[in-house]
């Protein structure tokens, strides 16, 4: 009956129309606040008015606990065959009432706090009797007595949601905010204390009479380790979903700038790459391969509660306007302090994401900041410098200088054309006797690094904090002044009341960094690509020594190399992250909280192309470029949860909504030209001429969510979730959507099959998980019919113009995922394996789908009928190879298998996915001309005629697959497969990690082919060229070079143009790298006591030592013509005093 | 198992936890929360066509929209492709944009085809949303605004169907803002859509001022009631409406006080914004203190390549040598230069190649006074009125310093007039291509001097992306 009233006001508040519920919203936290504190504010009267014939005792104490707020503990059928009370008091005390109904009854009564116990009026068991070894029989119940006590952590703070049993019995109880526990049990029962992440004590009774305090111990089992999960927290050992782990151990031995960087190769089914060795370039995240063609692929991140931006600032909210982007990209995770990070979770699975509803389908990252530590104020010291550098084997092999005037003086002679200082500067006027290794010139310095940080931090169970601050300071390998610096203070402090009952955790981080670099805004490469290209005998100096050497002709691209030294590219980066929490705990097992979050990131990025930069012939003057981007959104979430056992297992329900506004705001892009000086570049309005663009979106999101959970004997586990989600970038009536996710473990090592028969396995789980996630990673407003306006003026008014088809229908990308793993733990689970397999389909997946041009637009954005899927298994070993007191060795191992799909696309065929997509296949194919050899007759590179119309086309019309032109699949630049291979050793005070990341067959273009779509053709232009590149100009005895621009069929010009967009550029990008080594040695406590610090480890980092793989270009992880990323070795010391 | 006090307990925390759903659901529920209003440089449909100055900013970009949506080749492209596929121009060497309307033998795939086609529509799209926003928020806007939005609308609308008809034949009609549904709109045919163009124009006639003051520059950069006359002139002409043609062109060429022919010595300022021959011209859009993009057109004839350099867009011979001697029109709107023994001759109507700042000196000439000359002057001899006709001719004749027409019969006459508009109007938005289609010469003239002319060449192709696009589409013969 209960249920069904629910039910029903649950559907009636469904139907409410907007402005009625509104209404009644407020209505019911008002009713709702009331009744919260008219239930503390009855509690306050201690005692009793009642009047009444031929009561029961229900109907007693039911009216002692509307009065007073006591409660009574007892068994269920303990009071059945009681006497009917027929009583007439006026405000009697409590005891007094009590001894008056009890009086007649086989009952005495104890009051323990706010609870009233009743026991059989029968002998008591003796105080000094010994603790039975053996479970009680269940007759014993009968005389049990209650039991208080506390549990706390080895913090001494108090547990919440500790599970109680009395051992060999179903009797059991669920510790409340406190920690607090009362529990009827006899004296010689055994207790038995479990947590998720704590040793599972027993504890046996021995007296009744006073409170119980037990200290739990973390658990040093992997398994039990905490994993922060949506909303919550897990174990390995009992998680239904696919969470993955890091903490600051693992973080804090690599020495990264982007915290993302430590967890390459660390988790299952997690590729990220570094798009630019630089530091603070762009970083790539991958959860289980693309499942999008069109919205964005970005994973949810999520820091301490506050939804982070996840791309670029001048992108996020859908900004599209003409904006600055550094070469080598950004990662917004940059202005995250790595040292102020607790651990980061990665989500994967419905059973993990759907809680994050419609944004959950890329996977998400929870990242948690530190918090303090209770006990003596601490003080802890950081300090770390080092040297990077990009090592040797990262450079790529061009042509020597004979080999490269060999290849010129050809393609003249090819051409018929006569060399001239004009058009062969490189063969008439240079030095050719004077090699410049442009390499080593433009990357080949040496950077240095400092790094500290200082942190304080302690406190009461009651409140607690941590302080710290900490700088970051990077240099640059590039020729010039520049750096990277970053400053971060992180805070975190807890409160809570005296009882327990109210607890507040505020944290703030902020940090700021600045990046000067040479990134060539709106150039798709940095300086890498520069070096590789540049001609081996350019001159850098004029014949002065001192002015940069330039050349004049129209006919050649040509730039000094140096001239990006008189480009000053700045971006400063502020970052806010903050949130404050209040926990109210009004009952036993009941937490109202509110999380409320404020985040505001802003990038301000400047360029200075100084008069130096240009060629003194281009007659170019000055010119800045000066851009500010801010993204501030804030969060609203409050929750309930509520844990109780039911039964033999515990329970646990979680309601909850958000409220987020985001804003994205580029209030200009300024650029400002034709100036008279450098020093004026600042002050745009000195500038000849200037324009600005500016930009501005909102996201506003709001939603509602539950989760069920249930635990039955740490065996059997269910996780249920459901959460509706209402998005702005959708039309009202497509607004809201339901996303979902049910997920299953069973325990069997619990069963006593396995703990019988097969005592070695130690741990055995299989779980399971379905649902349904969804991505509303698209631009904002698509589905608004508007009149936008870019500032262009005609005839003196600013247009309007339309902005695009609005879609009305547009919805979420829905995600289904499917996931079963296999979780086993052997000999005492010194050996842990999990084994996944997962599979998510996007049924609806958001295109762009095209219009005839006729109705006014060329495409809209729309939800497809088409299925991309991606799936794969996931494998994880951890062991503990060798355990004593003074070694020991961990081993973990993981590899992934992810693979993604095109399943079908009715419409492929009309829309602009027919010359980059082929169904069936993967989403990252690469498709482009099949290199059949040279041709014998001709000696130039032959294609595959892919769609069989006899010649192999150029110009390139599309994909031989739909018949429309010679491209064919040679590759694809997803992974095979991917993971990492960590070890640890410790010895007495040493330790040594050392991890190794590889990832399997990644067949990209290498870098001759981002060389040649910009530069064609041997020896056509002074641009220096790889190695192998030589080689087929040997193979077609010269003939593949010319300086003649003609793209007629047969001619060496074409053939080599397509040989760059051919299979011939494909190379395997498979690599495994030493992407961390990090020893250290804890002083020893003698000395330490000495010096007065608690712990002192003297450390020695490096990142990125070593490298195998046969790719081509300058380095497989970014796979560009970037500057790879740079080895790092770093020394520091670490003391907490 | 559990006590009936103890549910009582737990009812408690569990009518606690029960409402805090509820207020949960309440708060979850609450749509209009995450309703957001657009960015500050957009503006919904609702709000735009409340106000006066929005509309002003809407109807700018009927002007503006060739620079935003086709990298501004729309104006090189509307001139350079006709004036290919007729006998006036070639590009310098072998081009594979260029030459498919030179050889007229377009493929249907041909980018720069899908570019005019784009543009027009989307030109279409933004009158058609302008007029139905204006109509249906009338009693927020001003009167004279109302009748200056829908009167341009309309004229630009006709503008390009105008374009867009006498390029492709039958056309879809669209009238409507329904993008993902007139995506599907099947063609209507040339003579329904001239009902519309003829509509469309008279409106504006009646809605449109008689000067330029709802130019806020007062420029001649916006469509006035001669405007849309001049252009009905034209659309008569087409039709073979004879009197009408003459009708509506004697209205603007009696329009002395605001329009009067460039002398022989000033023939250059016919190509300069707001000189007294323009009636209606297009100017280059700014941002800022930056005037966006050159004049394209004057890059197009006269930037060269490096090494020869050979302007982008030659006259053809037979051009050249229809100038007869001492045409002043020669001499002022033709330039030449050798290289390698050949002499290219180029066009030198548009000179300003790269204007930096402010307002370009010149703009795109669609409408001047000489075409009203000489669409009289057709119409007059086609109604058999042969001085009229040669009264017209010599206006334009002598205006070049040219001895009066030694045409005497009306056929004479109509091909003095096609020799006279040949000059007159060569390189300029594709004048010459439309009379020899629509005075059916086009065989004669074209498949005497271009190797392969078939009489399906007449209509460009429907663009095959259309088609691909919009099953409803058929294509035109021959491709």
């Amino acid at each position: 009956m209960q249920k069904t009233a629910i039910g029903s006001r649950f559907r009636l508040l469904m139907r409410g129309t907007t402005i009625k519920t509104l209404l009644f919203m407020k209505l019911t936290v008002l009713l709702l606040t009331i009744s919260i504190f008219s239930a503390q504010a009855s509690g306050v009267a201690q005692s009793i008015t009642l009047s009444g014939r031929e009561l029961s005792l229900k109907q007693v104490f039911s009216a002692i606990e509307k009065q007073t707020g006591y409660v009574l503990f007892s068994k269920r059928d303990q009071l059945i065959d009681t006497k009917p009370i027929s009583l007439s008091v006026h405000e009697i005390a409590l005891t007094d009432f009590l001894d008056l109904v009890l009086k007649d009854q086989p009952f005495k009564y104890s009051i323990k706090g706010k609870t009233i116990f009743l026991s059989r009026k029968s002998p008591v068991v003796s105080s000094d009797q010994p603790a039975s070894s053996s479970p009680s029989p269940p007759a014993v119940e009968e005389k049990a007595s209650p039991i208080t006590g506390t549990v706390r952590g080895p913090d001494s703070q108090p547990l919440g949601g500790v599970t109680v049993v009395v051992k060999g019995t179903k009797h059991g109880v669920v510790t409340d905010a406190n920690g607090r526990f009362t529990l009827a049990a006899n004296i010689g029962d055994v207790l038995e204390i479990s947590s998720i992440g704590f040793e599972t004590q027993s504890y046996p009774i021995k007296n009744a009479s006073s409170a119980l305090t037990i200290v739990l111990k973390h658990s040093d089992n992997k398994l039990d380790e905490t994993a922060v999960i949506g909303y919550g927290t897990t174990t390995k050992r009992l998680a239904t979903g696919s969470v993955g782990t890091i903490t600051s151990k693992d973080i804090e031995n690599q020495p990264v700038t982007n915290v993302l960087q430590a967890l390459e190769g660390r988790i299952p089914g997690l590729l990220i790459s570094q798009t630019s060795g630089q530091p603070g370039a762009g970083v790539t995240v991958n959860i289980r391969a693309t499942g999008s063609l069109l919205s964005g692929t970005y994973p949810l991140y999520i820091v301490d509660g506050v939804p982070f931006v996840s791309e670029p600032l001048y992108t996020a909210g859908g900004n599209t306007t003409r904006n600055m982007t550094p070469s080598y990209g950004n990662s917004p995770l940059n202005m995250m302090n790595p040292s102020d990070i607790e651990s980061i979770s990665v989500l994967k699975d419905a059973d993990a994401t759907a809680i994050y509803g419609s944004r959950g389908a890329n996977g998400v990252i929870l990242i948690t900041t530190k918090r303090g530590k209770v006990g003596k104020t601490g003080l802890e010291v950081n300090v770390s410098t080092g040297v990077s550098a990009v090592p040797e084997l990262h450079r790529v092999k061009t042509m020597s200088l004979s080999q490269y005037l060999q290849v010129r003086r050809t393609a003249f002679a090819n051409a018929g054309v006569t060399p001239t200082a004009t058009n062969a500067p490189d063969l008439l006027v240079w030095d050719t006797t004077k090699a410049t290794d442009w390499q080593k010139v433009l990357f080949g310095g040496t950077a240095h690094t400092t790094d500290a940080s200082v942190s304080i931090s302690g406190g009461t169970a009651q409140t607690n904090f941590l302080l710290s601050g900490t700088y970051h300071k990077e240099g640059q390998v590039i020729p010039g002044d520049y750096d990277y610096q970053r400053g971060a203070f992180h805070l975190a402090v807890n409160h809570q009341s005296m009882d327990h009952k109210l607890g507040v955790n505020v944290s703030v981080n902020y940090g700021l960094d600045q990046n000067n670099s040479s990134a060539r805004p709106f150039q798709t490469v940095d300086l890498g690509g520069v070096a590789y290209s540049a001609a081996p005998d350019m001159p850098l100096y004029d014949s002065t020594g001192k002015n940069l050497y330039w050349f004049n002709s129209s006919l050649l691209p040509y730039t000094n190399p140096l001239s990006y030294t008189y480009v000053r590219y700045t971006a400063n980066t502020n970052n806010l992250v903050s949130n404050i929490t209040l926990r109210y705990s009004p009952l036993p097992g009941l937490n109202l909280k509110v999380s409320s979050s404020y985040n505001r990131a802003m990038l301000y990025q400047q360029n200075l192309n100084y008069t130096k930069s240009y060629s003194p012939y281009s007659g170019t003057k000055p010119s800045s470029y000066s851009q500010e981007n801010y993204a501030t959104s804030w969060n609203f979430e409050p929750q309930a949860d509520y844990t109780r056992s039911i039964g033999q297992g515990r329970m646990n329900l979680l309601v909850g909504g958000t409220l987020q506004g985001s804003t994205y705001n580029q209030p200009y892009y300024i650029y400002a030209g034709n100036f008279t000086s450098d020093y004026l570049l600042t002050n745009f309005t000195s500038g000849g001429n200037y324009y600005l663009l500016s930009f501005n979106s909102a996201y506003k999101y709001s939603s509602l969510f539950g989760r069920f959970n249930y635990n039955w004997k740490d065996k059997y586990i269910l996780n249920a979730s459901y959460r509706e989600d209402a998005s702005s970038k959708f039309a009202p009536d497509k607004r809201t959507g339901g996303f979902w996710s049910v997920g299953g473990a069973w325990i069997f090592s619990a069963e006593p099959f396995v703990k019988d028969n097969l005592p070695w396995m130690s741990f055995g789980k299989f779980r399971s998980s379905y649902g349904k996630t969804g991505n509303d990673q698209i631009s904002n407003y698509q589905f608004y019919d508007t009149y936008t306006t870019s500032g262009n003026a005609y005839d003196g008014t600013v247009a309007l113009y339309p902005t695009l088809a609005p879609n009305p229908t547009l919805t979420w990308e829905i995600n289904k995922k499917f996931e079963v793993a296999m979780d086993l733990g052997f000999f005492k689970d010194r050996i842990a394996v999990s084994a996944a397999w997962f599979t998510s389909r996007t049924p609806n997946p958001l295109v762009s789908y095209p219009l005839a041009n006729l109705s006014g637009f060329s495409y809209y954005t729309a939800n497809m009928r088409a299925t991309i899927q991606s799936r794969g298994p996931e494998f994880e070993l951890n062991t503990q190879n060798i355990k004593s007191k003074d070694f020991s060795w961990n081993t973990s191992f993981n590899i992934s298998f992810p693979q993604n799909k095109l399943v079908s696309f009715p419409d492929i065929l009309r829309t602009s996915y027919i010359s980059t997509r082929i169904v069936g296949e993967s989403l990252s194919s690469i498709h482009l001309y099949k290199y059949t050899g040279i041709s014998p007759t001709t000696s130039l590179p032959t294609f595959l005629d892919g769609n069989k119309d006899g010649i192999s086309n150029y110009p390139q019309s599309g994909l031989a697959a739909y018949g429309q032109g010679d491209y064919v699949t040679v590759g694809k630049s997803d992974p095979a497969f991917f993971g990492g291979f960590s070890n640890t050793f410790r010895y007495k005070d040493f330790q040594l990690d050392v991890f190794v990341q590889f990832v399997g067959k990644k067949m990209v273009p290498g870098i001759d082919n981002s060389q040649y779509t910009t530069y064609p053709t041997p020896g056509y232009n002074p641009v220096n060229l790889s190695a192998d590149y030589y080689k087929l100009f040997q193979q077609t005895n010269g003939k593949v070079a010319t300086t003649q621009f003609n793209f007629t069929a047969g001619s060496p010009y074409l053939a080599q143009y397509m040989y760059a967009q051919s299979s011939a550029t494909i190379s395997n990008a498979a690599y495994a790298r030493l992407k961390n080594l990090s020893f250290s040695y804890t002083i020893p406590s003698d000395w330490r006591k000495r010096m007065k610090m608690s712990s002192c480890i003297i450390y020695a980092r490096a990142q990125n030592l070593f490298t195998v793989t046969k790719f081509t270009g300058y380095d497989p992880e970014s796979a560009s013509s970037n500057i790879p990323p740079f080895r790092t070795v770093t020394f520091g010391i670490k003391c907490s005093f | 198992m559990t006590s009936f006090f103890q549910y009582i307990r737990y009812r408690q925390s569990i009518s606690i936890f029960f409402g805090v759903i509820a207020a949960m659901i309440a708060f979850g529920s609450c749509k209009k929360f995450s309703n957001v209003p657009p960015p500050n440089n957009q503006l919904t449909t609702q709000t735009l066509f409340k106000s006066d100055a929005t509309v002003l900013s809407a109807l700018a970009s009927l002007y503006t929209l060739t620079y935003i949506t086709n990298n501004q080749t729309f104006q090189i492209d509307l001139s350079v492709c006709p004036e290919n596929s007729a006998d006036e121009t070639h590009f310098y060497i072998a081009n594979s944009t260029y030459d498919p309307f030179y050889q007229n033998n377009i493929d249907p795939a041909n980018s720069e085809l899908l570019g005019i086609w784009s543009a027009l529509y989307k030109g279409v799209y933004v009158a058609n949303s302008i007029i139905s926003g204006v109509q249906s928020n009338s009693t927020y806007l001003t009167d004279s605004i109302q009748k200056q939005a829908i009167g341009e609308s309309k004229f630009m609308r006709a503008f390009c169907y105008f374009y867009l008809i006498n390029l492709h034949g039958d056309v879809p009609l669209i009238l409507t803002t329904d993008a993902i549904n007139t995506t599907h709109a099947a063609r209507t045919s040339k003579d329904s859509v001239y009902v519309q163009i003829v509509a469309d124009l008279l409106d504006a006639q009646s809605k449109l001022r008689a000067d330029y003051a709802s130019s806020p520059t007062k420029d001649r950069v916006r469509p006035n009631k001669y405007a849309a006359t001049a252009l009905l002139a034209r659309v008569y002409l087409y039709l073979g409406r004879w009197s009408d043609a003459e009708a509506q062109a004697t209205t603007v060429i009696n329009q002395s006080s605001l329009y009067g022919l460039q002398s022989a010595a000033n023939l250059r300022n016919a190509f300069l914004k707001d000189n007294t021959e323009a009636i209606f011209q297009m100017d280059g859009a700014t941002n800022g203190q930056v005037y966006l993009g050159y004049n394209n057109l004057a890059w197009q004839y006269i930037y060269y390549n490096t090494i020869s350099k050979i302007p982008w867009m030659v006259m053809t011979d037979g051009l050249v040598n229809a100038f007869e001697p001492g045409d002043v029109r020669y001499s002022t709107w033709v330039r030449s230069l050798s290289y390698a023994g050949t002499t290219y001759y180029y066009p030198y109507k548009y000179r300003n190649m790269n204007p930096t700042t402010g307002a370009a000196a010149e703009a795109y000439v669609y409408l001047r006074l000489a075409e009203q000359y000489l669409i009289r002057a057709e119409a007059r001899a086609e109604q058999s009125n042969t001085d009229g006709a040669t009264t017209d001719i010599n206006v334009i004749r002598n205006r070049a310093g040219l001895a009066n027409t030694t045409a005497v019969t009306q056929a004479d006459l109509l091909l003095a007039v096609e020799k006279e508009r040949r000059i007159e109007f060569f390189c300029e938005f594709g004048h010459r291509w439309y009379d020899l289609k629509r005075t059916n010469r086009a065989d004669a003239v074209l498949g005497a001097v271009k190797p392969g002319w078939k009489a399906s060449d007449v209509l460009y192709p429907i663009p095959q992306s259309e088609i691909s696009n919009d099953p409803s589409l058929s294509q035109n013969t021959g491709y």
